[in-house]
């Protein structure tokens, strides 16, 4: 299934007065009545609809340089940022006054920081970064931490995305594998596995417990968790969307995904969005609610829910 | 015999010539990181105590993080440049300095040394 321009979608709107370089990543917030976007401007911009268009309500700036990605938390009243000055930014949201303040600049990465994604029901965020590691953060006692770091890629991590569940998340990375990180709890005990510590019992923290390689020829620059199907979608340098289907296994059985199904790029080639050339080659994929409407763009696109 | 005197007197004249340049680049960082942080409490001394005049939920906000910087640049441990987590610790003071720069709507592009300042009037 592909998506024609023409067929249902028309354009709305074009929001140009905001940004003053490239718009690299938008999000809806949860509510649906704003919409975010990052910047390589060093700023990003929160949009609110208005008439047939919509207007800034407000621009977030503060970071050094490009900002990477932009995301809206579950509850609506968190935003982060990310930049390839190496920091997260974690912004609160005054929904009344529609103000926007920083809580806080994190700079655990060491390297430009890719992606930022919160979990799907608690306030905590995970990060990509140019370093080769994702990183999870959460507030503890009025200030934001890091509070693990995910090795285990071995180039560039493009991208996370968590399961509905908010147990597993998995990441992409230029390495061309995916990787399955779960949350192992203390005392959790678990079958064999990167983490095993030789008495069935797993060390507590973030694991990865599952690698997806061989599947992909190129870099692997965007990744999905279907919130209904529970399936992983990938999208690839090498011009194809690949969806991943989980094996179901036992509790102490390793975590394995097989390739359900590959869209290859013609057919949608001659239907995607024109971008800018240094981001043709780096497609991006989003899921709507039905898995018959995977959009596969070459701008980054965000579906509401 | 004259290779092995030639090499320890090389490697001491080596030695002594790497400490004293350790030395210096080790008094320049430690001067800039001096210079850094102490502006950066010198800066949050200041809006501190313009801020204590005004009242409002805001500026208690604004408040809370300035005492957490100024507290963080107090625990922050000059004597000790051996300490494990000094590049962790200063990278925090950072971030926090920019997060209080955030909240009031200050440019945070500081400049170290004896460059004019960009004030005009």
């Amino acid at each position: 299934p592909c998506v024609r321009a023409g067929e249902g979608w028309a354009c709305r709107a074009v929001l140009a007065e905001g940004h003053q370089r490239t718009v690299r990543r938008v999000a809806w917030s949860p509510c649906g009545h704003f919409l975010a976007s990052a910047s390589f401007d060093g700023t990003a911009c929160v949009w609110r609809r208005c008439g047939n268009g919509f207007e800034v309500v407000a621009t977030l700036e503060g970071h050094e340089n490009e900002v990477k990605a932009v995301a809206w938390a579950p509850s609506g009243t968190l935003l982060a940022t990310c930049s390839r000055d190496k920091s997260v930014w974690v912004w609160e949201v005054d929904e009344e006054e529609q103000e926007f303040e920083c809580v806080s600049v994190l700079s655990a990465h060491s390297q430009d920081v890719k992606h930022v994604a919160w979990h799907p029901s608690q306030e905590v965020l995970a990060s990509a970064s140019y370093d080769d590691t994702v990183r999870l953060y959460r507030e503890d006692e009025d200030d934001w931490l890091c509070c693990a770091t995910l090795e285990g890629h071995t180039s560039t991590v493009w991208a996370v995305a968590w399961e509905r569940s908010g147990q597993r998340l998995v990441s992409c990375s230029d390495d061309r594998t995916l990787r399955v990180w779960q949350c192992a709890e203390p005392g959790d005990t678990a079958g064999t596995g990167t983490g095993d510590t030789g008495t069935g019992t797993r060390a507590p923290g973030w694991h990865c417990v599952c690698t997806l390689s061989g599947y992909h020829g190129r870099s692997i620059y965007d990744v999905a968790w279907c919130g209904l199907t529970g399936a992983v979608a990938s999208a690839c340098g090498d011009d194809a969307v690949r969806v991943f289907h989980e094996v179901p296994a036992g509790p102490a059985e390793p975590v394995t995904f097989a390739l359900l199904t590959l869209h290859c790029s013609a057919s949608v080639r001659s239907t995607s969005v024109e971008a800018e050339p240094s981001r043709r080659k780096s497609p991006s994929v989003s899921f709507s609610r039905h898995m018959s409407r995977i959009a596969r763009a070459v701008l980054p696109v965000s579906f509401r829910e | 015999r004259f290779h092995g005197e030639g090499y320890q007197e090389g490697l001491a004249e080596g030695s002594h010539a790497g400490m004293a340049e350790g030395r210096r680049y080790g008094a320049l960082h430690g001067a800039w990181i001096g210079s850094e942080i102490g502006c950066y409490r010198g800066f949050a001394l200041t809006w501190h105590s313009l801020l204590q005049k005004c009242t409002g939920e805001k500026n208690s906000r604004k408040i809370r993080a300035l005492d957490s910087l100024i507290g963080m640049i107090q625990k922050f441990p000059y004597e000790d440049p051996t300490y494990d987590k000094l590049q962790e610790d200063l990278d925090k003071i950072r971030g926090k300095f920019k997060q209080v720069c955030s909240m009031l709507n200050i440019q945070s592009d500081f400049r170290i040394g004896t460059e004019r300042s960009s004030l005009a009037f």
